[in-house]
């Protein structure tokens, strides 16, 4: 493969890569620096890309294990900084958003999820994956992803269901 | 799409159970601004949805790192790769040289006896010739170990000193002489 094909080929898939990255780790500086490593590693196998049935998938899992490192290797630290890290969270403009700013509430809803939750709701209905490539990423079974997808599509609706009837009965 | 079909949709659609081409109905329809109201508060979850696809890019800059970076790997592979071809051609064009030179005969270091002679008389009265040489050359080689004997003459006076060292022990009884007289005056 040359840097064209590369370039033309596998480089597009960069911001599906990146909004993945950034649902796992929350944080746009660790997703972007995820997202360049998943390249290099990519440019690295770049001979045995063209056997593989699907390269955006096998990306996609290179991405979310990068992720997962990351969060492990940031959570097992110590409890401080995840402390430190919870503290941040409190105080970025999503959470102090106006209630009316809907999108922001829902963007905030999607990242309270648990991390299995997270990577599938934003897997299907952010990215349009199948199943199957959903299976490959996460190596979940298929019924297991359908119950999860549930689970946090019924979270977004009925979170946002609660605030809504909040923000009425507030007003 | 009316709003019974996409009621049933919907169902489907928490149950995990909608295919690709059913999500993109549902978020097609939460586009529209006439929602009923009882379905109202589920169009910022697929507008979100919507907007998020689009959202969060990363520009051209991140890709002129990224092929920067590969290109960079790549010149330092062909940099690799060349060195390593040279050692392996330098390696290759050895062993082709020795194995010619097997088979050519090609000695690198050739003896300086060549059979020049084809007649067998000649070649003894050469090598007589040759073996009578080497014989004066010995004997004028045996000649200066005669002064040899010389020295061994030499030899022969020396153990004249012996003698000499015998009457040397036997003086030194004189002296236990002396010891003992010396004792004796002291009693």
């Amino acid at each position: 493969m040359t840097v064209e094909n590369f370039k033309k080929d596998i480089l597009p898939i960069k911001n599906k890569l990146y909004r993945f990255a950034l649902r796992i780790v929350k944080n746009t500086v660790e997703a972007e620096d995820i997202v360049q490593e998943t390249f290099l590693k990519l440019w690295a196998k770049k001979d045995s890309l063209q056997e593989l049935r699907n390269v955006e998938a096998f990306a996609m899992t290179m991405t979310r294990n990068l992720c997962l490192d990351k969060l492990k290797a940031k959570y097992s630290k110590n409890l401080e900084l995840e402390q430190a890290t919870l503290n941040t969270t409190d105080d970025n403009p999503h959470q102090k958003m106006d209630i009316k700013d809907t999108l922001e509430n829902v963007h905030q809803i999607i990242d309270q999820l648990p991390e299995q939750q997270r990577i599938v709701i934003q897997l299907r209905d952010i990215e349009h994956c199948d199943f199957d490539e959903i299976a490959e990423v996460t190596q979940l079974s298929l019924n297991n992803i359908r119950v999860i997808l549930s689970r946090a599509r019924k979270k977004v609706r009925d979170t946002l269901l609660k605030r809504q009837s909040y923000e009425f009965s507030s007003n | 799409m009316n709003f019974r079909q996409i009621e049933k949709l919907l169902e489907s659609y928490f149950k995990g159970e909608t295919s690709l081409s059913d999500e993109k109905a549902l978020r097609a329809f939460f586009t529209q601004e006439d929602i009923p109201d009882h379905l109202k508060s589920l169009k910022s979850q697929f507008e979100y949805f919507s907007a998020e696809h689009e959202n969060n890019e990363l520009d051209s800059s991140f890709d002129d790192k990224i092929i920067d970076m590969i290109q960079k790997n790549e010149a330092g592979q062909k940099k690799f790769l060349r060195k390593r071809n040279l050692y392996m051609l330098s390696g290759i064009a050895a062993s082709i040289l020795i194995i010619v030179s097997i088979f050519f005969d090609l000695n690198p270091f050739p003896s300086k006896i060549k059979n020049t002679l084809n007649d067998p008389q000649v070649a003894y009265e050469e090598t007589m010739k040759a073996l009578i040489y080497v014989t004066q050359k010995l004997n004028n080689g045996i000649e200066p170990t005669n002064k040899l004997a010389a020295y061994e003459e030499g030899v022969k006076k020396m153990e004249k000193i012996a003698s000499f060292d015998k009457g040397l022990n036997e003086v030194k009884k004189i002296s236990t002489f002396h010891e003992t007289k010396q004792r004796i005056l002291n009693n």
